[in-house]
């Protein structure tokens, strides 16, 4: 049966090769490989064994088959310059100049995904109230068995870290901060690679070591923005803590407002129904895009007076437009500094 | 010789068949009579020729309702919302310009008691007990609860259930003329307790992206301490086959720590490879294979109960790591699975979460 399915994808691909009208996408990425590419116009075949794509000669290091003539393919490493595309029996045939590699670190936006580092304090440890001492830490660890690019913009040009991470390799990246903001970092990552690097970032209070491992923070990924976020049962309870809502937006071309609203937990009228807040850019610099437009209101009890002491609430925050944004709320003890995270799931 | 009722009975047949069109099909091909599923229609005759401009719209209609949201992907393809509609099997009809495509029968609308697709819903992982009432004593004179919030945000009802929606002979008539379990337009609700670490609820997919889940476990006994730790709800394209990786989690004497790890096709007893390496890198520092225990059933693709597998503390697990940092790797058995670890200070009972980023 598989022979024979074989020689059928054979035989289709002699005839699909007169025939094919074979599109690449993208048409260019980096000499490190590591990028996600598209051919689609290819032979529908579905059942045909083990698809093989070449760049320049160097074989796929991943193929995978999404059927109706369409597959996707990882790029290998390549010296830069034009390369021809093939595909292996039973898909079609070869693709003449289809793919150029560019120069590593050279930013093609349409191939890298996104990366919010909500907040980072790099390598540094900042006094907080009550003698706290606050550290943050990223880690990357790269999963895929081929190495991928972080681009990450330096934008304070204190260090020259390798935008190549090996397969395998485990990076401390405390370098994605800047002096000019804690909040709002931004890295790229290749999206042929970006499934497979793996993130942690923790912050925590260094002078409590013994009391607490420190707080998980989410790293969040491009396709987690939307144009509503909803955090649910969130705490205010001022006489213990504050509540600090933090929103953040990738690619707005300029400043613009948001829509916050809040209603008791179990929802009801609005508590709060603000559109006067504005998100503005973290920052300026780097070799490429480094910062989000970000806003916190790090107090709401106090600027929302209207919402202590009705216990948990809904907070709702909305762009009204295409513009997507992502949210959180941090509630820190005035006590312990233990920070609670609410984030949108 | 035939008889009449027979030859009579082959014409019919005859003539239906030659009426059935079949310009198109429709996948899935069955939805909730609530509507708000999304369909996508592979057209047999194109829209337009290769070189022509895709029209900006089509009308789609199911029986006697019009879809909503029809999105024309390519000339031959086109995805369309499932409008509400009474239980039963409808045509479906492609209208754009001058062209008019038909499938005969190509959809169904069923509800609660009928059959139901899986592939409309998307899973969501509840990775702990929900228990927001009775707290749950544990160690240091710690007092548990868990508080689970589900949201729908859009302007219609989205269907969301805990694993198979069984019907209750007892509150519903089980016809399938009524949709499956729901949550109104714009309500939020605090879930009841009696949720089982590593139950999975499901969303419908038409309303899932503006459909919030939030889970905060928290120490009553210690509330002017801390507001509790969230701990993640966790949807269906998160789930992977491929090594889930934990980085920076702390090993040592001052907590536990603990490791979940869920199958969430939990259709039998599995297993899963767990290697501790240093943060530096290098070979494993220690390494287990655990047994995860089915606990559930699964009916028509619908899972109630994860499989699952709990170790309560590496430091006492795997005594040869020194207190310090480590990158756990789970390793699924072939198998959708997630893991997380969390770890307990001994004295404060305060939590911090290490999940897959």
């Amino acid at each position: 049966m598989v022979r024979a399915t074989v020689f059928a994808c054979y035989l289709l691909s002699a005839i699909c090769c007169l025939a094919a009208d074979i599109t690449v996408t993208p048409k260019s990425g980096s000499e490190n490989g590591g990028d996600l590419v598209t051919l689609s116009g290819l032979t529908a075949c579905n059942d045909c064994p083990g698809p093989t794509v070449r760049f320049g000669g160097v074989f796929s290091p991943q193929v995978t088959n999404l059927g109706n003539g369409v597959l996707q393919a990882i790029t290998p490493p390549h010296v830069p310059g034009t390369v021809d595309v093939s595909v292996d029996p039973g898909f079609g045939g070869t693709v003449t100049n289809a793919f150029t590699y560019v120069t590593s670190g050279t930013l093609i936006s349409a191939n890298y995904e996104r990366i919010l580092i909500p907040l980072s304090l790099g390598s540094q440890q900042f006094p907080g109230a009550y003698g706290s001492l606050w550290a943050s830490e990223i880690w990357v660890y790269n999963g895929n068995p081929w190495a991928g690019e972080m681009l990450f913009g330096n934008p304070d040009a204190t260090c020259c870290p390798k935008t190549l991470i090996e397969a395998g390799e485990m990076r401390k990246a405390d370098y994605i901060a800047s002096s000019l903001t804690p909040f709002g970092i931004v890295a790229w990552v290749q999206k042929g690679s970006s499934r497979g690097m793996n993130f942690s970032l923790q912050v925590r209070d260094v002078s409590r070591a013994k009391l607490h491992s420190g707080t998980e923070m989410p790293v969040v990924h491009e396709s987690e923005f939307h144009d509503s976020i909803d955090l649910l049962n969130v705490p205010i309870e001022p006489s213990s803590s504050r509540t600090a809502l933090r929103v953040f937006n990738l690619d707005a071309p300029n400043q613009f407002p948001i829509r916050i609203v809040i209603t008791r937990a179990a929802g009801g009228d609005p508590l709060v129904d603000d559109n006067t807040v504005v998100l503005r850019i973290a920052g300026v610099g780097g070799t490429v895009p480094s910062f989000a437009r970000f806003v916190s209101l790090d107090d709401l009890a106090g600027r929302y007076p209207q919402i202590v002491g009705v216990g948990p609430v809904q907070i709702s925050v909305s762009t009204g437009t295409d513009a997507k944004v992502w949210a959180f709320a941090a509630v820190t003890n005035n006590a312990t500094q233990l920070i609670t995270t609410v984030l949108p799931h | 010789m035939m008889r009449p009722t027979l030859v009579l009975l082959a014409l019919l047949a005859i003539t239906t068949s030659a009426w059935a069109a079949n310009d198109l099909t429709v996948s899935p091909r069955l939805g909730t009579v609530l509507g708000n599923d999304t369909v996508t229609i592979h057209l047999n005759t194109p829209l337009v020729c290769p070189t022509c401009t895709l029209p900006t719209t089509a009308v789609v209609g199911f029986g006697d309702a019009r879809g909503r949201n029809v999105t024309i992907v390519d000339r031959n393809t086109i995805t369309v919302t499932t409008p509400s509609h009474q239980r039963g099997v409808v045509d479906v009809v492609v209208t754009s310009g001058s062209l008019t495509l038909t499938g005969t029968g190509q959809f169904s609308f069923s509800g609660w008691g009928g059959a139901i697709a899986r592939e409309n819903y998307e899973a969501v992982l509840i990775p702990i007990s929900v228990a927001p009432g009775t707290p749950i004593p544990g160690a240091n004179f710690s007092q548990w609860i868990s508080e689970l919030w589900v949201r729908n945000s859009a302007s219609r009802t989205v269907e969301y259930f805990l694993g198979f929606p069984q019907c209750n002979q007892l509150v519903n008539t089980c016809t399938g003329d009524s949709p499956f379990p729901s949550i109104l337009p714009m309500t939020s609700v605090a879930s009841a307790g009696g949720i089982t670490d590593g139950t999975l609820a499901y969303v419908q997919r038409g309303g899932s992206d503006t459909f919030s889940l939030s889970l905060r476990v928290r120490d009553v006994s210690r509330t002017n301490e801390n507001a509790g730790t969230d701990i993640p709800l966790v949807r269906e394209e998160e789930f992977r086959k491929t090594p889930i990786q934990l980085l920076n989690v702390p090993i040592d004497s001052l907590s536990r720590t603990s490791l979940r790890v869920y199958d969430t096709e939990g259709k039998a007893d599995t297993t899963a490879n767990v290697r501790i390496y240093a943060m530096t890198g290098g070979d494993p520092l220690a390494s287990t294979k655990l047994t995860l225990l089915k606990r559930g059933t699964v009916s028509s693709g619908f899972t109630t109960l994860a499989s699952y597998v709990f170790i309560s503390d590496l430091h006492t697990t795997f005594p040869q790591l020194a207190d310090g940092r480590y990158r756990v790797e789970v390793i699924p058995a072939n198998f959708l699975g997630w893991a997380f670890a969390s770890s307990t200070n001994n004295d404060t009972q305060l939590v911090t979460t290490v999940t897959p980023q």
